[in-house]
């Protein structure tokens, strides 16, 4: 067949190549899903699915509706994060501080032709996260013991009580298939299961569009609610939220500002939900800056700051005050702190060290709220005599200021806003401020011999009141250095659409088997 | 003829190498540290020292430049650090469709700026002509970002016509078409002034040449001499225009694969970007260099094709 290209041809046929743009126009496709399909809004595109060198986000989503676990996080009666057994075991518990034993269910069977889960499988799985990225989730897991094909025990070189909620429920715990991943290239995968059996079972992906889960036949636990969950990748948050307001997608996330305006005036057919975050941000101070030396100075800061304006002025009203590190729906949550704003108090403070004229430079992320939150904090400051220069800076420069490996940006670090995002459980966030973290992540640059001892004993302490006055003291340690203005714990908003009720796990990421029709 | 396409083809190359030296200086100015940024607080040394092992960013710049290009010249641009997957992969995923919603917004461009350029000219002068001049600078002012917003507002969130993401179920041509309504006519609009003042302008020119005046003489109807004669010469001028429109388009596709939460390259180098995933920054980089080089001498080419005189003339 000849195929010859003339340029008349040419020029007649340009004119027509937009024309096709408005063939084939069907009216039923600017309708979102409905029905037994659920699409949730995710923030970035899959990554790597591989619990040992995951990123976070959608991965996590994935990880607990198409794979295998003994434990999952709940809320328990106080509403902080606990665990639960699963519904893959018969059984999983704490049999002494070092041995947890487990026994799984019969008959579940992996994808791919993976033959049956069986306790090799959780021992390759939590042995293996040793030697990953995510090891730090595992400090004191020696090894595993196999009884039997369903049954083992998993040995603690140490007592660790958040090996539970760190470890073995968290997306770290995911169990894999130890024959099929060990064929694997280096036995890491990235953007593929190498097998899978959950809720769930991951179907297809189109990177940079879509992740889609589709409910599991074979799945003998409880049966999830939807039949199809859609993970629909829009990375930026306003076009989300249009997106939401466009009924394309039924869960998403929004920002504060979005948060508040809904409060006043929600969309049709909109409900949002306020869940408390993973992160817990404060105003920090260099103990080992000569200006900042004198705790009196850093106590007057203390008090001269209206964190209340903060919150109103720069997060929009909506998000807690903050009397600690450790976030809402954790435990050793503190409710109250020793603290609270007293310019007065501040002015003695300032007067009884003989500082007057003080001039400090507040770094800040270049992000609008902190911004906003450091005008306010300079003219509470500037109220007691306290001239500041603000310096916003990218997350470049920002994350290396505290850091001794970085250069000597820390000797010059006066004041800053921080926040970090943590585990449910109480070591996770309190874990940076730790002797051993000064230089590192413990810009503040204090110690303290009580602390240290507590940390320990925070660790292995089982008896859940005992451990919760643990960290209650340990908070009340750090705040008495005065290096702290505990701000908020920024919760996580999400819309959806009132004909479902979406499921969260403690890092706030959608749990496509807990989702549930209203 | 093949000379001069060589030279042409010489250059792009030598554009494509200047670009991503000048992107790696860029990527090695900014301060910042791009194995914390990636891993956050909680990262241990060991982990950051692995992953500044696997971008290379433990060899002198110079090296990693070399060994950039080097690979790049045989197709491979890389990999990519979190997924592990390929780098030329990644991009060839999403210059599809960035090159569909560019083609397709110019089509609309072209679609109606070619009639309103050359109604404009056999009109001169008339009201209409004057109110195409005024449409014209509209378009052109007005950023693609700013169409694209209130495209969105306006059809998807208040009248609901169509959709607000994404570019449509695979395998359904009807609604990728329909999620590419909204997206092109961001991205072309802006380019139907341009091409409205070059097509009226050409055509005056060429309506006054002799070949004109002889199928007039001849008694041929106007509605040929316009649509046969003229508008085949002055649509020319518009070929070189749209291969130059390639660096624009691209730029305002960006803001529109972003706004309207749609896969392709510009999104890729943005979200990329934003978490300092450094290899596929300059794979992505690169291709739109590329596309953009090669623009130039493709138009040049078709233009000679097109044109006997230009050919002879090289």
């Amino acid at each position: 067949m000849e195929f010859k290209v003339s340029r008349r041809a040419v020029l007649q046929s340009a004119a027509a190549v937009a024309a096709v743009t408005t063939l084939g126009i069907k009216p039923e496709h600017v309708l979102g899903a409905e029905g037994d399909v659920l699409k949730v809004r995710m923030v970035g595109d899959m990554q790597v699915l591989d619990p040992g060198y995951m990123i976070g986000g959608v991965e996590t989503s994935a990880l607990y509706a198409c794979m295998p676990r003994l434990a999952v996080p709940i809320h328990d009666a106080n509403g902080d994060w606990a665990w639960a057994p699963s519904d893959f075991v018969e059984k999983v518990a704490q049999d002494d501080d070092t041995h947890i034993s487990f026994t799984l269910k019969k008959g579940m069977m992996w994808s791919n032709n993976g033959g049956e889960i069986t306790a090799d499988d959780v021992k390759f799985s939590f042995e293996r996260m040793l030697a990953s990225d995510w090891s730090s989730r595992w400090p004191t897991l020696d090894h595993v013991d196999v009884k039997d094909s369903h049954s083992g025990v998993i040995v603690l070189k140490t007592p660790f009580v958040a090996t539970w909620l760190l470890g073995i429920a968290s997306e770290s715990g995911a169990i894999l298939p130890k024959k099929l991943t060990e064929k694997l290239p280096d036995g890491k995968f990235t953007t593929e299961f190498p097998a899978q059996h959950g809720p769930y079972m991951m179907t297809d992906w189109t990177p940079k569009q879509k992740l889609v889960l589709k409910a599991n036949p074979d799945f003998k636990g409880t049966k999830p609610v939807f039949a199809e969950v859609q993970f629909i990748d829009v990375e930026d948050t306003k076009a989300a939220e249009l997106a939401f307001e466009g009924h394309e997608v039924d869960v998403t996330s929004v920002t504060t500002e979005t948060a508040a305006r809904y409060k006043k005036s929600m969309p049709e057919h909109a409900k949002l939900i306020e869940t408390p975050g993973p992160f817990y941000s404060w105003i920090g101070m260099n103990t080992d800056h000569p200006l900042l030396k004198d705790i009196r100075v850093r106590k007057a800061i203390q008090r001269a700051i209206d964190v209340d304006s903060i919150l109103q002025g720069a997060y929009a009203g909506v998000s807690p005050k903050a009397y600690g590190a450790i976030p809402i729906g954790i435990l050793g949550h503190r409710d109250a702190s020793k603290y609270s704003y007293n310019p007065e108090e501040a002015k003695a403070l300032l007067k009884e060290a003989g500082v007057s004229g003080l001039k400090l430079e507040f770094v800040t992320l270049n992000q609008s709220e902190r911004i906003a939150a450091c005008q306010i904090i300079q003219s509470n400051l500037a109220d007691v005599g306290i001239e500041i220069t603000i310096k916003p800076v990218d997350s470049g420069p920002f994350w290396n200021l505290g850091l001794e490996s970085k250069g000597d940006d820390w000797k010059n670090l006066q004041l800053w806003i921080m926040q970090y995002r943590c585990s449910p459980d109480p070591s996770d966030p309190i874990q940076w401020f730790v002797k051993d973290q000064v230089g590192v992540w413990n810009w503040e640059r204090w110690s303290d011999p009580e602390f240290e001892d507590l940390w320990k004993k925070g660790l292995q302490e089982t008896d859940s009141e005992k451990r919760k006055q643990i960290y209650l003291r340990m908070q009340e340690i750090m705040e008495d250095t005065g290096a702290y203005v505990w701000l908020t714990f920024d919760p996580l908003f999400y819309a959806h659409s009132d004909k479902n009720v979406p499921g969260f796990d403690p890092g706030g990421e959608v749990r496509p088997e807990l989702c549930k029709k209203a | 003829m093949l000379l001069y396409l060589i030279q042409r083809i010489g250059l792009s190359i030598l554009i494509c190498v200047t670009a991503m030296t000048l992107l790696f200086a860029a990527i090695h100015v900014i301060p910042g540290d791009p194995a914390t940024i990636m891993l956050g607080t909680r990262a241990t040394p060991e982990v950051r020292a692995r992953l500044e092992k696997e971008m290379g960013l433990d060899q002198p710049v110079p090296v990693q430049l070399v060994k950039f290009l080097g690979r790049a010249a045989t197709g491979n641009l890389g990999i990519d650090v979190w997924s592990k997957r390929s780098v030329s992969t990644i991009v060839m995923e999403n210059l599809p469709y960035t090159l569909i919603l560019i083609l397709t917004g110019l089509g609309w461009s072209a679609l109606v700026g070619i009639p309103l350029g050359c109604y404009s000219a056999i009109r001169r002068n008339s009201f209409i002509d004057k109110f195409t001049g005024v449409i014209s600078v509209g378009t052109i002012s007005i950023p693609s970002f700013v169409v694209a917003i209130y495209a969105l507002l306006f059809f998807s969130i208040q009248l609901g016509l169509f959709p607000v993401i994404g570019a449509g179920e695979n395998g359904d041509r009807a609604d990728q078409i329909w999620h590419l309504v909204l997206p092109s006519l961001a991205v072309g609009l802006g380019w139907v002034g341009y091409l409205a003042r070059i097509v009226r302008a050409s055509m005056l020119e060429v309506m006054g040449e002799n070949h004109v005046r002889t199928a007039r003489a001849f008694g041929l109807p106007e509605s040929k001499i316009v649509l046969h004669y003229a508008l085949r010469i002055a649509i020319l001028p518009t070929v070189t225009l749209l291969a130059l429109a390639i660096g624009g388009l691209l730029s305002s596709a960006v803001f529109a694969e972003n706004i309207f939460a749609r896969p392709g390259i510009g999104k890729l180098i943005v979200d990329s970007a934003n978490v300092r995933n450094y290899p596929v920054v300059q794979g992505a980089v690169m291709a739109t260099v590329a596309l953009f080089a090669f623009a130039m001498p493709i138009a040049d080419f078709l233009v000679a094709w097109l044109d006997p005189r230009v050919r002879s003339a090289l």
